[in-house]
């Protein structure tokens, strides 16, 4: 925990979490309905 | 313990008794019209030598018995349409908004209280619990003077259906005959159910019996879901008539009646719509009783009053849009017509009205938390940091109100260049505004948290990291909505809509993580001083005002919307309507007779309060003279 | 506004009494100066939001269903009104004030929906089932003219065009404009000699030397001048009048749609009305509603024949547009029978030769360089979107000037011109034709 309370540490790990948990959100529900990140290039 | 135990058993078997026997005439009813072999005789045996006639159904597409007549084509006559001086869709529309206003209120309210009851029951505080309580008790005997009024309104508007539309009536309940009694003895039960539990409040105050009281509030709202789900299948089935082959017959099915392509999400969209209504009836007769408080107990008290009904009302309000959505999805499913109609042709700047409100009901909510957080020692540091919410929040209304097309004339399509501003119809596509509406509810949520911060500062090991993380998560939430509404311009229209799903988990994830996260970390936090409930300022109170009187605007706006857009059927698509008044009214005009609808029931509403203060005020003096412990006497409710 | 005080007065004289009586009582009855003072203060604050509030409501008595979008400001005055009883009536104050400020607020929302533009969905289509079959010959010619003109009485004005389309293309009376098709006056009595023709080999298709031999298999010729008329509204190729064919065909082939198949989908007893009118208006007398129908059924098969439309209102056709963008594009050129006249590549059905071929995408930025250009357009999308509002504005050679309806401007939605520029302006000559959205 002591780690974590360096603010640097903290808002990397931070970053890590949010970004993996939006990322794999918009996948999958973007998947769900045909839909990707790349859609707009492979069309 | 044993004996508690089979006790609690005994009265749960009992609990669960009355409730199926609650739903028995239903599932009595359905599965024999439902097989539609006993339902001719149901419906008075066919007359010997007549041949059984079979037809489509319009919506299941099944094959039926025709057991009733067909809609009747209506002449602008009399007969049809007999009238007094005045418009009559006009006298309708205020009958039946004001029953609805009523009905929406009371049928919210009980469920605030089994709410606020059971937050009484599980708070472990004493004192808390008793005022939590106490609460509850005051928001039932506020409703129970509102639940006379629903009735008689009720009984109004029927008689001004049968006296002014007595054709399309008679069909209407041709209809929904096998159900009608049902309606009519859920009503009963609601009513019953409803006494028992207000009058029983005081002899079920203690401990096992409370549990049956709170049980008690359960079986009430059950009841008055179901009878607003029945009434909502009325309307669902004049938007979108299934049940009925082509030319209106009855084909013997009670439940393709009922469960038509709407219904659902009407119910849904009602429920929460009635919370919220309810919550911010509450929340102004609140904010009545602040303002008019003479001493800090009172003001004390009303604030907290109004702060927890505002709270329960948006907490109704947050999943509204997206309820509104599905709503407007299975619209566009039913008709796409009908969709349009509603969102790119005759009703759109309704629906511009409509987005309008929603920001105004979010800004006032916002309002009123930054204000809230005046009570609180400790929450001057949020302070400074306000006005980057505002601006983020101006800057999602600026763009959620945008229109993107319009209804217009040649001429005025050649003034601008197109069917779009050059400029401002780019924000106007249904990408950019999710994405406006998303970052609007999530600044709410922000607001939130830093209100439940407001006066504590964590103490848990990992605030540091929480806070951080938090802060990240928040700002990933709002960059990942906004990429995705900029994304949603690259790619084409009909795919795009896809994008709004992962935009509301965004929103709904900050939602539920982040307030389950600070809840964590507030866990035994150092409280920087008191919520000085009744320090309020008196702003706030008028921000609660505007959001009640702005939420009973959208609602009689919005039922005007869902109304109108059958355009000039009473019946879509199976029974016409041939008044005078068939046309579609002007906007203004609209929302002339919304405002006057919203102020008769604001007015008579307040009526209704200040009555309620003049027995409070009586009630002391009795308390004086009275016997201590009598049970008190529930003042002037009817 | 003095209409308003007026009204106002004669609705709130016997309050407004009642306070100037009120005023009167206190000055003489009260002796303490100050509390005088008050007491008369505070009456006279009374009587002006009495008036006020009385102003009020006069307004809205008197323009409630009027085009007057100043209602709301009744709302705002009753908000001042309770605002200043709020301060003279301490022990109602909270009340005034929160009654205030709701109607504050919905003078607010009602003043939004009064200022936003107005619009009125009109009254709904007349629900009328025509009977065509028991009209008298004069009825089925109204009829009829409705549908070749769009109104009764319409068939003298340039432009004038209905349902049927058919001024489009052909002239009606002598001396007018037909050189696409030809001039139908005095048709009822040239149709006998047209089957007296031996191109038309009357009674034996099969010698026929045009693309397509008969209106169906079996369907065999026109036996008198009715028969005539009908089948060139079924088979319009089964017989062409010279020079009135495709061009480089020979005359082998006509121009002209079937009449009974989509885009114009008249129904028999349409067509019926239609030919009564060329009957009626030449005093010759037609022949009866049932042999008429019967000369139909004979060129067009049962399967083919459209049902009568009943007038039967769709959802949301309470304008009279053609079509309003909900629509794919391809439906849209059906619809307002772009179809008809234009060739659009890659539109089903859009093989029409009355008009230029439109490969927009090529052609449009041509035309705005052309040096007879007079049209006010810059881009290729304004040119076209110029085109279809205003066709006058550059006429293609060597195609006709006022043979493209004007009314598109009004019949089409924004959005279904949209999507025709749209589509149009992606059509390039030699290039696959876009994909339909």
């Amino acid at each position: 925990m002591s780690a974590l309370n360096n603010p640097i540490i903290a808002v990397l790990v931070s970053l890590v979490i949010a970004v993996t948990y939006f990322t794999l959100i918009d996948h999958y529900l973007m998947e769900m309905q045909g839909l990707d990140f790349w859609y707009l290039f492979r069309q | 313990m044993g004996v508690v135990t089979r006790k609690k058993l005994f009265s749960t078997v009992a609990l669960c008794a009355i409730v199926v026997s609650l739903f028995l005439p239903i599932v009595m009813a359905l599965p024999s019209p439902a097989t539609g072999e006993e339902a001719p005789v149901a419906e008075g045996a066919p007359k010997e030598g007549e041949k059984v006639e079979k037809a489509r159904d319009v919506y299941y597409k099944t094959e039926g018995i025709v057991v009733g007549a067909p809609a009747p084509k209506t002449t602008d006559s009399p007969t049809d349409y007999p009238r007094y001086n005045f418009e009559s869709r006009v006298l309708i529309w205020f009958a039946n908004q004001q029953h609805l206003y009523y009905g929406s209120f009371v049928l919210a309210v009980p469920i605030f209280c089994m709410i606020i009851e059971f937050m009484g029951v599980m708070t472990k505080d004493k004192a808390l619990a008793k005022r939590y309580d106490q609460l509850a008790y005051d928001f039932i005997k506020i409703s129970l003077t509102a639940y006379s009024l629903t009735a008689i309104l009720g009984g109004i508007l029927i008689f001004t259906f049968l006296t002014l539309y007595p054709t399309f009536f008679a069909y209407l309940s041709s209809i929904f005959r096998p159900v009608m009694h049902i309606y009519a003895l859920m009503f009963v039960a609601e009513s019953g159910t409803l006494y028992i539990y207000y009058y029983g409040w005081d002899k079920m105050k203690e401990g096992f019996l409370k549990w049956i009281h709170l049980s008690m509030s359960v079986i009430l709202n059950v009841i008055g879901t179901l009878l607003m789900f029945l009434a909502n299948s009325w309307i669902g089935f004049m938007m979108s008539p299934a049940g009925v082959d082509e030319q209106g017959r009855y084909l013997g099915n009670i439940w393709h009646v009922i469960h038509t392509a709407l219904w659902n999400p009407l119910n849904l969209h009602r429920i929460l719509g009635n919370m919220a209504f309810g919550g911010g009836v509450v929340a102004a007769y609140a904010a009545y009783k602040f303002l008019a408080a003479k001493t800090d107990e009172e003001r004390a008290h009303y604030d907290w009053m109004g702060y927890i009904a505002m709270a329960l009302g948006v907490a109704f309000l947050i999943p509204l849009p997206f309820a509104g959505y599905w709503l407007m999805r299975e619209v566009y499913a039913y008709r796409q017509q009908m969709g349009i109609t509603l969102m790119g042709g005759l009703l759109a700047w309704l629906f511009i009205i409509q987005a309008t409100m929603i920001g105004i009901l979010f800004l006032s909510t916002n309002y009123y938390l930054w204000q809230a957080l005046g009570r609180m020692r400790g929450a001057e540091r949020f302070q400074r940091y306000i006005k980057y919410l505002v601006f983020l929040m101006a800057c999602g209304f600026m763009v959620f109100i945008t229109p993107h097309t319009m209804v217009m004339t040649p001429a005025e399509l050649k003034a601008m260049g197109g069917q779009q501003h050059p400029v401002l119809g780019n924000y106007g596509v249904m990408s950019a505004k999710n994405g406006g509406i998303n970052v609007i509810i999530v600044t709410t949520v922000l607001s939130f948290v830093w209100y439940m911060r407001g006066n504590k500062v964590p103490t848990v090991s990992w605030a540091r990291f929480g806070n951080i993380f938090m802060g990240v998560f928040f700002a990933c939430a709002y960059i990942n909505i906004i990429f995705l509404a900029i994304y949603g311009y690259y790619i084409p229209a009909n795919v795009r809509v896809g994008l709004s799903v992962p935009q509301v988990a965004s929103t709904l994830s900050c939602l539920f993580f982040m307030f389950a996260l600070n809840s964590l970390m507030m866990k035994g936090a150092k409280q920087l001083g008191p919520i000085e409930w009744g320090k309020i300022s008196a702003r706030s109170q008028y921000a609660l005002i505007m959001l009640a009187t702005a939420f009973t605007w959208m609602m009689g706006l919005m039922g005007y919307i869902r109304s109108s857009v059958r355009l000039f059927w009473h019946v879509n698509e199976i029974m016409r309507d041939n008044s005078p008044w068939a046309y579609t009214h002007t906007v203004g005009f609209a929302a002339n007779v919304i405002s006057a609808n919203v102020l008769f029931f604001w007015i008579s509403i307040l009526f209704v309060f200040w009555l309620g203060s003049l027995t409070a005020k009586k009630a002391p003096v009795e308390a004086k003279v009275g016997v201590p412990g009598a049970i008190p006497q529930p003042a002037g409710s009817h | 506004m003095g209409n308003l005080i007026v009204e106002a007065l004669s609705m709130g004289w016997m309050a407004l009494a009642i306070l100037v009586g009120l005023l009167i009582y206190f000055q003489v009855s009260i002796t303490d100066p100050t509390a005088k003072k008050r007491a008369v203060f505070k009456t006279f604050i009374g009587i002006v939001s009495t008036f006020l509030l009385f102003i009020a409501i006069a307004n809205y008595k008197m323009n409630f269903y009027g085009e007057s979008r100043l209602l709301p400001v009744s709302l705002a005055m009753i908000t001042a009104t309770t605002f200043i009883m709020a301060l003279y009536f301490t022990n109602l104050s909270a009340l005034l004030k929160i009654g205030g400020f709701m109607f504050f607020v919905a003078a607010f929302l009602s003043g939004y929906g009064n200022w936003l533009p107005q619009v009125e969905g009109g009254f709904p289509p007349k629900e009328e089932k025509l009977d065509f079959s028991s009209m008298t010959p004069q009825q089925l010619a109204d009829e009829g003219e409705k549908i070749i003109f769009g109104g009764i009485g319409k068939n003298k004005e340039q432009g004038a065009i209905g349902k049927g389309q058919c001024p489009l293309c052909h002239a009606f009376h002598a001396g007018m404009l037909g050189e696409r098709a030809p001039n139908l006056l005095g048709i009822v009595n040239r149709a006998k000699e047209r089957i007296e023709d031996p191109k038309y080999s009357k009674g034996n298709p099969a010698k026929r030397d045009y693309v397509v031999k008969e209106a169906f298999p079996g369907a065999g010729t026109a036996e008198n001048a009715q028969e005539y008329i009908a089948e060139s509204h079924a088979c319009p190729s089964c017989y062409v009048v010279e020079g009135y064919g495709v061009k480089g065909t020979n005359d082998r082939e006509s121009p002209m749609p079937p009449i009974h198949k989509p885009p114009i989908s008249l129904s028999l007893p349409e067509l019926v009305a239609v030919d009564v009118w060329m009957y009626v208006r030449e005093g010759v007398e037609p022949p009866s509603f049932e042999e008429m129908i019967k000369s139909y059924e004979k060129f067009i098969p049962e399967g083919e024949r459209p049902q009568l439309q009943e007038n039967k209102p769709k959802e949301g056709e309470a304008s009279s547009l053609m079509a309003d963008g909900s629509e794919p594009v391809d439906q849209i050129f059906a619809k307002a029978q772009c179809v008809a006249c234009h060739t659009i590549p890659g539109i089903p059905g859009a093989v029409g030769t009355i008009g230029p071929k439109l490969e927009e995408g090529t052609t449009a930025a041509q035309r705005i360089k052309a040096p007879d250009y007079k049209g006010s357009a810059k881009s290729p999308a304004e040119y076209i979107m110029e085109s279809i509002v205003d066709p006058s504005a550059y006429v293609v050679k060597p195609y006709p000037d006022n043979t493209m309806p004007k009314v598109f401007g009004q019949k089409l939605s924004a959005g279904a011109l949209k999507k025709i520029v749209d589509y149009l302006s992606q059509v390039k000559a030699g290039a696959p034709p876009p994909k339909i959205s």
